[in-house]
C-alpha cells in the first residue's frame, strides 16, 4: 500500500485507489509496528523451535536466521534512519517473500523425507 | 395545482444576463401578486430559479418579468435563455440541482447550502407551503444520499484544496507540521492560510523583501525568516511553498540532496506555484520529495472532476428512483383524493422549454 500510494504521488496519477488509501507517513507508521511485532514473534518461532521441533538440516536453520538477520536489518536500517521509508517498504515485501520461500521450503521437505 | 421551475443557469445564460435576474427581497412577493400560491426564489452565482406552485398555469414570460421587475429592468427585455420545468420534470431539475449534478462544477456542496438557505428565507416569508416544504425536503434528502452513496464530491479542484489534499495524504493530521512560504505572492498566501485552517501551527515565511515576508507572517499567524537562510530551512520543514518572480529556479535536486541526507524518514512536499517555476523538475527524482507544480496541481484537480463525472450516473440512478418514489407518494395518491392535480405538462425526458417555445 505505501508503494502504491508513493507511486502515485509520484508520477502525479491519482487513479480511484488513492482516495481509499491511508495517508503515507501512517502507512509507514504501520510498516515499522509490523516489523517489530513481525521480528519479535519470528524470534520467538527460532527459539521454541530449538526445543520443541524436529532437528532441521543445517542449511534451513542457516536460512531461518538469514530471514531473521534481514528483519534486524531492515528494523536497525529504519532505526538509524539510514533507509528511507520507500526502501524499508520495499525491503519488507523482499523480506516476507523470503520467509515464504522458507516455510515452503521446509514444509516440502518435511513431506519428501517424511515415511510413506 | 402546477408544479414548476422557471429560471436561467450556466447551461443557458451569460454571467451579464445572470446578473439582470439576481433578483431582490420583493421578488417573492411579486411571484405571489402574479399567482403563485407557493413560491421560491434562488439565486447563485451560476443560477437564478423560481420554484413555485399556482392554481392556474403562469406563463414564463410573467415569471421572468417579476424578476426582471425585481431588477428594475425593462419588462419587454426578456431573454430566451429562461428554461422551464413542470411537475415531475421539475422534481427531477430540483433534485440534481441540490444533489450538484447540474452545478457548473460537478459535486461542488455549496449549492446545497444555497438551496436550504433559499427555502428557509422562503419558510420565513411565508411564501413557501405544503408543497414546497414536502419537494425541498425529500431534495435535502436526496442531496445527502447522493454524497454519501457516490463519489461525486471526492477530490479537490481548485488549486489551493489539491495542495491541501495532498498535504493530508502524505503527513495525515497536519497539527504540528512545518510550512515554508518563499514569495510573498497571493496564491501563497492563499494556499499558506489553507493549511493553517486545517491544523498548521509552525508557519515561516520568506522573501527578498524582508518588510513583505513580516506583513505575510502577521497575516497568516507565522514568522519571517531571512531569504538567505531558506535553503537551511528545508532540513526541518515539512511543507515548502514556493512562488517568487525569479526567472530561473531556485532550487536544484543538487542543493536540496544534501539537506535532505539528515532527514530520510520523512518526506517533504513541496508546493511551487510560481510562473515561471521556481523548482527544478528534477527535485521530483529524490527519495522522499513530492513536488508539484501549478500543472501538475491543475491536472490532479481535473482527475478529481473526470473521477466526479464518473459518478454522475449512480446519481442520476438514485435522483431517479427519488423523483419516481416523491410523485407517487405525494402528488400521484392525492390527486383522485382531493382534486388537486398536479399537471405534468413535460416529462423527464424532454429538454426544457424556451421562452420562445412557450
Amino acid at each position: 500500500m505505501y508503494l502504491v500510494q508513493d507511486r502515485q504521488l509520484k508520477t502525479r496519477r491519482l487513479h480511484s485507489i488513492f482516495y481509499h488509501l491511508p495517508p503515507l507517513t501512517d502507512l509507514f507508521d504501520a510498516i515499522t509496528r509490523l516489523l517489530w511485532w513481525g521480528l519479535g514473534l519470528y524470534t520467538l518461532g527460532l527459539v521454541s523451535g530449538f526445543f520443541v521441533g524436529q532437528p532441521l538440516p543445517w542449511a534451513q536453520v542457516l536460512c531461518a536466521f538469514a530471514v531473521w538477520l534481514l528483519y534486524a536489518a531492515i528494523l536497525q536500517g529504519r532505526h538509524l534512519r539510514r533507509l528511507a521509508p520507500k526502501r524499508v517498504a520495499a525491503l519488507c515485501i523482499v523480506a516476507f517473500g523470503a520467509a515464504l520461500t522458507l516455510l515452503w521450503g521446509i514444509t516440502f521437505s518435511a513431506q519428501m523425507h517424511s515415511p510413506p | 395545482m402546477n408544479l414548476f421551475c422557471v429560471g436561467l443557469s450556466h447551461h443557458t445564460a451569460r454571467v451579464e444576463t445572470l446578473e439582470q435576474f439576481a433578483g431582490n427581497a420583493e421578488t417573492c412577493l411579486l411571484l405571489r401578486n402574479a399567482g403563485c400560491t407557493e413560491a421560491l426564489f434562488l439565486s447563485t452565482c451560476n443560477r437564478v430559479e423560481v420554484y413555485g406552485a399556482a392554481a392556474t398555469p403562469l406563463s414564463t414570460e410573467d415569471l421572468a418579468r417579476c424578476l426582471t421587475r425585481g431588477t428594475g429592468q425593462p419588462s419587454s427585455d426578456v431573454p430566451s435563455a429562461f428554461y422551464r420545468y413542470e411537475a415531475d420534470a421539475c422534481v427531477h431539475h430540483l433534485f440534481r440541482v441540490a444533489s450538484g449534478v447540474d452545478s457548473m462544477v460537478i459535486g461542488e456542496t455549496e449549492i446545497l447550502g444555497q438551496v436550504k438557505k433559499a427555502y428557509k428565507s422562503a419558510q420565513s416569508s411565508g411564501s413557501a407551503g405544503p408543497f414546497l416544504h414536502r419537494l425541498f425536503q425529500r431534495a435535502f434528502r436526496v442531496a445527502k444520499q447522493v454524497r454519501t452513496h457516490t463519489a461525486i464530491t471526492r477530490g479537490a479542484i481548485s488549486v489551493g484544496s489539491v495542495a491541501v489534499d495532498l498535504a493530508y495524504k502524505i503527513f495525515g493530521d497536519l497539527c504540528g507540521r512545518k510550512v515554508l512560504v518563499l514569495g510573498a505572492g497571493e496564491t501563497s498566501e492563499r494556499t499558506a492560510r489553507a493549511l493553517v485552517s486545517r491544523g498548521v501551527s509552525d508557519l515561516r515565511v520568506s522573501n527578498r523583501s524582508v518588510d513583505r515576508a513580516r506583513d505575510l507572517a502577521a497575516l497568516v499567524g507565522g514568522s519571517a525568516v531571512p531569504f538567505e537562510d531558506w535553503t537551511n530551512q528545508c532540513g526541518e520543514v515539512d511543507i515548502l511553498i514556493t512562488s517568487t518572480s525569479s526567472d530561473a529556479p531556485l532550487l536544484y535536486a543538487e542543493n536540496l540532496a544534501p539537506i535532505l541526507r539528515s532527514r530520510t524518514d520523512r518526506p517533504l512536499f513541496v508546493i511551487d506555484i510560481a510562473v515561471p517555476r521556481d523548482v527544478h523538475p528534477d527535485v521530483n527524482q529524490l527519495e522522499g520529495v513530492f513536488l508539484y507544480d501549478i500543472d501538475s496541481l491543475q491536472s490532479v484537480a481535473e482527475q478529481s472532476l473526470v473521477l466526479r463525472r464518473r459518478q454522475i450516473a449512480s446519481a442520476e440512478a438514485i435522483i431517479a428512483e427519488h423523483v419516481s418514489d416523491f410523485w407517487q407518494r405525494f402528488f400521484g395518491g392525492r390527486a383522485s383524493e382531493d382534486g388537486c392535480a398536479i399537471t405534468g405538462q413535460s416529462s423527464l425526458t424532454q429538454p426544457p422549454l424556451r421562452v420562445s417555445e412557450s
